[in-house]
């Protein structure tokens, strides 16, 4: 895929988060990653999300890969 | 001075048997070496024009090459700015080291052309000609072995992009 073409994969991160009264600073330290990287992931501008990354926050938010990712209708 | 020039110039030939008993005529380019005992300061010169050109293409693609090096060990190899440097040090040695080669076979040819005898008349045979060509393709190759090489890190910046949004 072209790196700058347009993507319809939404990152649930903004509400799983809000559910579990945490923070994104928080966040970003259980799963390891910079606040910088978290936003990019959550405004949906990262280009790939590494199984591990995507483990460390599943278990952050104790949910799972499809609670945290879904599909944008066209 | 030693002087590279053709066997025809000095009317040797393998056929006349006027070639020396233990000596005989190069088969690739028919040439022969002659030692000039006292050269006069125009043969100097142009044995110093035909021998410079070529080592100091040498010289500056090393050069750029070693500030190239430094380059990227201060900062990142992988970059499009390395990458397009090294292609432009492939293009110098490519295209300065060709016209560097075609300096070196004009003054070598007139040095030899001096150190003829002056009533012989030399014409070089076709053998000579493509024989002493043939170094003139080592510098396109190093150009296009440098461009290949900065073909690789302009596929490695590229990786390094795609990486980057990888979280």
């Amino acid at each position: 895929m072209p790196p700058d073409e347009e993507h319809r994969i939404r990152v649930n991160i903004d509400r799983l988060v809000a559910e579990r009264g945490m923070t994104l600073t928080q966040l970003a330290e259980r799963v390891g990653i910079t606040q910088a990287n978290l936003s990019v992931l959550k405004n949906g501008r990262a280009r790939a999300i590494r199984f591990s990354t995507l483990t460390a926050l599943c278990e952050a938010l104790s949910c799972t890969p499809g609670d945290l990712l879904s599909l944008e209708e066209s | 001075m030693a002087v590279r020039v053709p066997a025809s110039a000095l009317g040797i030939t393998a056929a006349a048997g006027s070639i020396p008993a233990g000596a005989q005529l190069s088969p690739v380019d028919d040439q022969v070496t002659v030692l000039l005992a006292d050269p006069s300061l125009g043969l100097r010169l142009l044995a110093v024009l035909a021998a410079v050109p070529q080592p100091l293409v040498l010289a500056a693609v090393l050069g750029l090459l070693a500030r190239w090096a430094r380059s990227v060990r201060r900062g990142a190899t992988f970059t499009a700015a390395a990458a397009a440097r090294l292609t432009r040090v492939g293009q110098v040695a490519a295209s300065a080291g060709v016209g560097a080669f075609i300096c070196h076979v004009g003054f070598a040819g007139a040095l030899s052309w001096g150190a003829r005898p002056p009533d012989v008349v030399a014409v070089p045979t076709l053998a000579s000609l493509i024989s002493s060509l043939g170094p003139a393709l080592w510098w396109p190759a190093i150009g296009a072995c440098l461009g290949l090489v900065g073909e690789v890190v302009r596929r490695g910046v590229a990786l390094r992009d795609e990486l980057e949004g990888v979280i």
